[in-house]
Formats: structure tokens, sequence, C-alpha cells
């Protein structure tokens, strides 16, 4: 009797879980069909995919146009419309090209529309994002109508991280020839058609019923729609006025995590620095700027600023999930308020120092940040005073060297640790870039660990540059915060990548679908 | 008045207009470029740390020639009607406006008409009731309507009517051709919310118009004569009534431009408003300098129609 009784119980139990298994996969199981209302915190000034135009343009890109490889979920890097790859010696990329892709005017992908596509990314009248970090590219070589070999001037371990990006789209030769204006048009592999762009309005894609990845993508339509004021945008989204929205305010993360009907999509990747004028007094002292180091609460910043859904950064910016990340330097800067009158002292200005720190009105997070510092910095005898100009003027101040501190929230463009070479390389090129900032010795360190292709060795290399960067002291980190996209909960299959790859989470529209 | 005198003072109020646009033409030019910032810097963005590259988009875009020289050429293809392209994006500046302007139109004259439809019914019937309780409440309410800036009467129609209610879209625009239906829903919000913020002028000087007229000797005699209240209400104390209301509406017209823009943000309704915002943040010169332009013409354009509308209506202005 038992027996039959535990018989029954287990049958019971199984049929339960098994019928709730079922429940789960029908739930999970995307359904085709619908469009997306996506909203953007601006819209794109062009739609050029070699041109960084901004990450909400990006996100409009990254749905029409594909690169050789690609960030896949979790931020690997994956084939695209390059089926595999091999290298010759060190310097040789042969990329193999996936059989039978079409463009979405018919045409067939071949190996002469990548070498088009990564001659006009090196061009320098193309103002691509990508040419200065390509610059170990010597030339592109057709070697049939399916292969392709990039040929590189030294060994550069970060090729396959860069490419990946979005800048990185193969264009079709023949259209661009053609006379399209690839500011104005798109016309690319990926699993969106483009419609119309109607300024102002909207951007509107369809799906390619002819795209390679079987089954993908799931939404009939993708509707861009331009909402420039994150407060009115998070009103739309709330509203059912569109579905998705880019650039969450930190403030509101807690609050759209907790409510049922929406979803956020968020992780670290935004970090907060200061970048002082080392060409002006006193920040041309190494004491001043590690006692500005020292002055910062940096717990405070990520309560008050992110709202605490961030981490601080005591040491290497590197992320911390990277294999690059040094734990060493972990806790290098920490709150130290005597440490940092100490440094003042000697340095000459126990009496206490008058500072002025700039931060764009344009973003509330810089502004908010500014804020925060000054009541920080006023603990230790430093009395800042705020100037608070919009975007445009801060670019403009900047790189004509006129300030002395700014604050700045910045990201890793790329997932690889070479992104610190656009911080602190002699020539970099990188817009916050340091005015006048040069170190023979964090050159030589960059170079050798752009070129190794040992992940140990890289690791060793990038390690020294951090703990000599921190000493030097050019720039102040504060702390990671994070970033990210809110949806209707109906939206499943859109994924946040992870860390600094988050402005890339484009990519995952291809397998976003409506449960509705 | 003689024709010819009344058509000589068409064209001098026509020339003026005209000298007005140009001054502030002109004005506007200058003051952009006194403004910090550069477009170049914005437009190069990430990679605009190197001189040479600014030097050399600058050149392309003919921002290193002189002012006077880039000054004159601007002028010139705007007194052909050519409006140029937009630096950022490159596009035909006039084909946008073509597309923004009619959506801002639209949005101010279907206001302008609730504010009108809104203020001159009810200012009459608080005339009719002067000081009684439905008065009071009239008038206490458009005091109310007055002292809200129009952003928070927006923000609140947000939320209760968007957010809470689901009555009609929070934020957007449809096309009328995609979706007639849809296009009327999400102009309602903001044309209600620009209405409100000056259907209560057009209601107190109506109100103020309608109490002076009914005070005056004429209004008596058409009494006397037999005619009935609706008739002396119509005919004769409305009617003589409206003249300050059109100036106000005239008034109250070229402030909407203004408020417009910033209703525009809220509601995110795609008319010239965030043209001239995404240009002026970007030291867009071009874009910045058509849109202000096209909206100074516009209200100068109004004042004009208000000052020809009052000889129509009023005889004795045709002297002055």
């Amino acid at each position: 009797m038992m027996r039959i009784l535990a018989a029954l119980v287990a049958a019971v139990v199984l049929t339960g879980l098994g019928a709730a298994s079922w429940a789960a996969g029908a739930a999970d199981q995307p359904k085709r069909g619908g469009t997306l209302i996506y909203g953007l915190s601006t819209e794109p000034p062009d739609l050029d995919p070699h041109v960084n135009s901004g990450a909400s343009a990006g996100t409009v890109k990254m749905a029409v146009y594909q690169g050789l490889v690609r960030y896949g979920h979790g931020g690997s890097i994956e084939p695209a419309l390059a089926e595999h790859w091999g290298l010759v010696g060190q310097t040789q990329y042969v990329f193999h090209l996936r059989p039978g892709v079409k463009f979405h005017n018919g045409d067939p992908l071949t190996a002469s529309d990548v070498k088009f596509s990564l001659d006009r990314i090196l061009d320098p009248r193309t103002g691509s994002a990508l040419r200065s970090s390509l610059r170990a590219v010597k030339r592109v070589e057709v070697m049939d109508p399916m292969t392709v070999k990039i040929v590189l001037s030294q060994p550069f371990a970060p090729l396959l991280a860069y490419l990946a990006q979005p800048y990185g789209a193969i264009v079709d030769a023949k259209f661009v020839q053609g006379g399209a204006n690839l500011r104005s048009t798109m016309m690319g592999t990926g699993p969106f058609k483009f419609v119309s762009w109607e300024p102002g309005q909207r951007v509107r894609l369809v799906r390619n019923e002819a795209y390679w990845e079987p089954g993908k993508p799931y939404l009939d339509a993708i509707n861009f729609v331009p909402l420039a004021d994150a407060q009115t945008r998070l009103t739309a989204l709330r509203a059912g006025d569109i579905m998705l929205m880019d650039f969450v305010p930190q403030e509101q993360m807690n609050a759209i995590a907790r409510d049922s009907q929406l979803r956020l999509y968020a992780d670290v990747g935004i970090f907060m620095c200061i970048i002082f004028n080392p060409q002006r007094k006193p920040y041309d002292d190494v004491r001043v700027r590690q006692a500005i180091a020292y002055a910062i609460d940096r717990d405070a910043v990520v309560k008050t600023i992110f709202d605490g859904r961030g981490t601080p950064i005591t040491g290497d910016v590197i992320p911390a999930s990277w294999w690059a990340h040094d734990r060493n330097a972990d806790g290098m800067y920490t709150y130290r308020p005597d440490k940092a009158r100490q440094l003042l002292r000697e340095a000459g200005y126990g009496d206490g120092l008058r500072i002025t720190i700039m931060a764009p009105i344009t973003y509330s997070l810089h502004t908010r940040t500014a804020q925060v510092l000054q009541a920080q910095l006023a603990k230790v005898g430093i009395q800042a005073q705020l100037d608070l100009p919009e975007w445009a003027v801060v670019l403009n101040r900047h790189n004509q060297g006129d300030f002395a501190i700014e604050v700045r929230g910045l990201s890793a463009s790329v997932n690889d640790p070479d992104f610190l070479s656009l911080f602190y390389e002699s020539d970099s090129p990188y817009y916050p870039k340091q005015v006048g900032f040069k170190d023979a010795q964090l050159d030589q360190w960059l170079d050798e660990a752009r070129v190794v292709g040992n992940q140990a060795i890289r690791k060793q290399l990038y390690a020294k540059i951090e703990e000599r960067a921190l000493t030097l002291a050019p720039w102040v980190y504060i702390a990671w915060g994070d970033q990210g996209e809110a949806a209707r909960a109906y939206v499943r299959g859109y994924d946040h990548y992870p860390g600094p790859l988050g402005t890339y989470s484009g990519y995952s529209l291809s397998s976003t679908w409506l449960a509705k | 008045m003689p024709r010819v005198a009344m058509g000589a003072y068409v064209l001098r109020r026509l020339i003026a207009a005209a000298a007005m646009t140009a001054a502030i033409a002109t004005a506007v030019f200058l003051l952009l470029r006194a403004v910090p910032g550069d477009v170049v810097v914005v437009m190069l963005g990430e990679n605009a740390a190197s001189p040479d590259k600014i030097a050399a988009m600058r050149h392309a875009l003919g921002l290193d020639r002189p002012l006077l020289e880039q000054y004159t050429v601007w002028l010139a293809h705007l007194a052909r009607g050519d409006f140029g392209t937009s630096i950022l994006s490159g596009r035909s500046i006039g084909a946008e406006l073509a597309v923004r302007v009619p959506r801002s139109l639209e949005l101010g004259v279907f206001a302008l008409a609730a504010a009108v439809l809104l203020g001159i019914p009810l200012g009459t019937l608080a005339a009719r009731r002067a000081g009684r309780p439905l008065d009071l409440a009239i008038t206490g309410v458009s005091v109310l309507g007055l002292t809200f800036p129009s952003f928070v009467v927006g923000s609140v129609f947000v939320l209760v009517f968007g957010l809470v209610l689901h009555w009609f879209p929070a934020t957007g625009y449809v096309a009328f051709s995609d979706d007639p239906l849809g296009h009327v829903r999400h102009l309602v919000l903001p044309a209600l919310t620009l209405a409100l913020t000056f259907a209560p002028v057009v209601l107190r000087m109506t109100r103020a118009g309608m109490l002076e007229t009914l005070s005056q000797d004429f209004v008596r005699t058409a009494r006397a004569k037999g005619l009935a209240e609706r008739a002396v209400m119509v005919r004769h104390v409305l009617r003589n009534s409206l003249i300050p209301v059109i100036t106000v509406l005239g008034l109250q017209a070229g402030e909407l431009i203004g408020r417009i823009v910033l209703i525009e943000y809220i509601f995110n309704w795609p008319g010239v408003s965030s043209l001239l915002l995404t240009g002026a943040f970007e030291r867009d010169y071009p874009l910045v300098q058509a849109v202000v332009v096209v909206v100074a013409a516009a209200f100068v354009l109004i004042n004009l129609l208000v000052d020809l509308t009052y000889m129509l209506v009023d005889p004795r202005i045709r002297l002055a």
C-alpha cells in the first residue's frame, strides 16, 4: 500500500515537474512577429557604419550591418561574415567567408567587398572609428572570391577584438561605388533591412527574410524613435509608447528593477574619473594629483552618483572580471584624508588650495560627480569651484588645454586591455586624452603589450603599465558604474553585454522577440 | 482712407518686416559664432584630439574662410531660399524644415483654436454672470491656468492621462498618413497643454471686453428696441469686444512659438524644436541659423497679419 502511494506521489510530482518545465519551455520559445519600438537617447547624426557617431546611432547600424567577426552573448568573439580564420606566421590573418551570404539588395558577399570595406575604414577621408586602432594593418588582399588576407606590419594581438566592433562593418562595394551615400542610407548583410529615416521621427527597419542565421531575426520590424530627454524616455516606456530604451538614468535603475512591468538590463559600463591639466600649476606636481586621489571617498561617490550600483576603483581601471586585471594594484588609492593633507603640505599647500573643476552640465552624472567631489575635497582643505559649460564647450576647452581639472565619464571601447593605450599613449588620438602628458616608458610597454601574443606575458606588462600610470596619476579613477537599457517585461531575448561592451548590446536585437 | 494710401501702408509694413527678418538673420549669424564650442570637434568626437584633423575638416566645411565671406555666401543662398546643408548630418536643411515646420504649425494652430473655443464662450459666460459664483469659479480656475507654467501642466498631463488613465499616448508622434486616429490621439495632450496656458488670457480679455461693452449706451438701446438677449449678445456685445481679444491672440501667437519648443520637448513631438536643440548643442551653425530665421520670420509675419487684421476689423485704425 505504502509503495503504491509512494509511486502515486512520485508520478504526480513527476507529471507536475514535466508540466512545469513544458510550460517554461513554451514561454521561452521565441515567437516570431511584431514591431519593436526602441527609444534612443540621441537621433543618429548619420548612418555611416564606419564612423562612430555615438552609441545610439551604433545600435541602429548594428542591426543592419555586420563585420567579419562580432561579439556574441557574454562578450566572446564569434564568427559573423567570416566562418573561420587562421593566423599565418605572426602577421597574416586569413579569413574564409561564410558561403551564401547576400546583401539586402541581393548582391552576394565576396572578398572584394571585405577589401573595399577595410580600405574604406583605413582611408583617412572616411573619418572612421577604427583607423588609428588598426594602424598595424599594412594591406588587405583578395585571395579568391571567398578568402581574404589581412597583412600586418607587426604582430597585433587585439586585431579580432577591434574587428568585432560594429565599426568593422562590411559594406557592398558595388553599392557604394555606384554612388550610394552611406551617411543617409544603409545596406548591409545584417538581420534587419533599412526602410526609411524620417528625421526627428524614426528610423524604420524590417526583417531581412534572407538572413543567414537560421530562424532569425524574430521581430518583423524595429522602429527607432529619438527621445532625447531621459525622463521623457522613461515616461514613454512606462506608458508603453516605447518597448525598449537606452541609457537608463542611474538614479532610476533601482526603481525599474523593482517594477514588475519592466526589466532592467544593466552592467558596469562607465567609469568616472578626473583628468588633470599637468601643464598648469599646481597640477604639474605629482603630489597634488596624488593628494586629490587620496581625498576622494569612492564608496560615497558610488552611493550618491550610481545609487549604489557601481564599484569603486582603488587601483587598476581594467574591469575586475577581465583576465588582465591587476589585483595587486587594488587598494592603492583609498580614502585617506590624512595622507592627502600630508601630501598637500609637502607640495607647499598646507594652508589650503583653490581649484576649479570643469564638468559638462549636459550630463547630470558628470555634474553630480563634480558636486560630490567639491564637498569631499573641502574636507582636506581644497576649496573647489565648479565650472559647468555645455558638452560642446567642454570638448573645445579640453582640446585647447583651457581647464585645470575635469570630470569625465568614460568606458573601454574595446574588450581588450589595449584600450589603455588610448588613455596613456603619447600620440593617442582619443578625445579625452590628457593634454601634454607624455611618458616614454608607458609608450614602450604599451607597444610591447600590443604585439605579444602570450596572455600571461601581456598580463604582466599591463600590471607594470597600470602601476606606473597610477603612480604618475595623470588621471584619477573614481568608480565604475552601471549603464544599461530598460524594456517592457514582454520584451524577451534581449541581452545586455557585459562591462564596457554594453554599448554593443544592439547585436542581441537579432534574438529579441515579443511575448505578447 | 483712399486705396492708394492703404496699399502704401501695407507695402511699408512688408518692407519693415523683411528688414526685421534680415536684421535677425545677421544677429543670429554673429551671435552663434561668438558662442564658444566647435561643431568640428563635436563631429570628430573620439578622434578629435589631432589638430591636423580638425583643421582639415574645418577647411572641407569652409569654416576656415573669413567671417565676412561666410556671411555673404550664406545670405546670398538664404535670399534664394536655400538654407544650405546641416554640417553634422549632411542633409538639406530646407527639406528638413519642410517636414518639421508643418508639424509645429499643426500643433500651434490646434492649440490656438482650442484656446479660442475654450476662452471666448467661457469668457462670455463669466461676463454675463459677473460677480456670481459661476464667474468666480471660471475666473478662479483661469488664474490657476495662468499661474502654472506649460511644462508643469504638460508633465501633469503626461502623468495623469498618459501613465495613470492611459487615455492618450504619453509622448510621441505618428504620421497622419500612417494612422489618422493615432495621429490625432498623439496630438491631443500637447495641443491641449499649449491651449490651456493661454486660454485663460483669451477668457479674461473676452470677459473684460464684454463687461465694458455691456455698459455702453448702444447695448441699452438694442435691448430697449426689443432685441432678443441672444442677438444683443452675439451681434452687438461680442463683436465689439473682440478687438482686444485679437490683439492678445496676436501677441500670444508670438509667445506660442517659444512655448511650442518646450512642449515639443516634453511630448517628443518631432517639430522644429528638436532640430533647434540638437543644432544648438552641437554647434551646427547653418541648422541653428535656418531654424532661427524661419521662426523669426514666422513671428514677424504673425505680427504683420495681426496689424492688417485690425485694419479690417476696426476702420479707425486705418487712419493711424
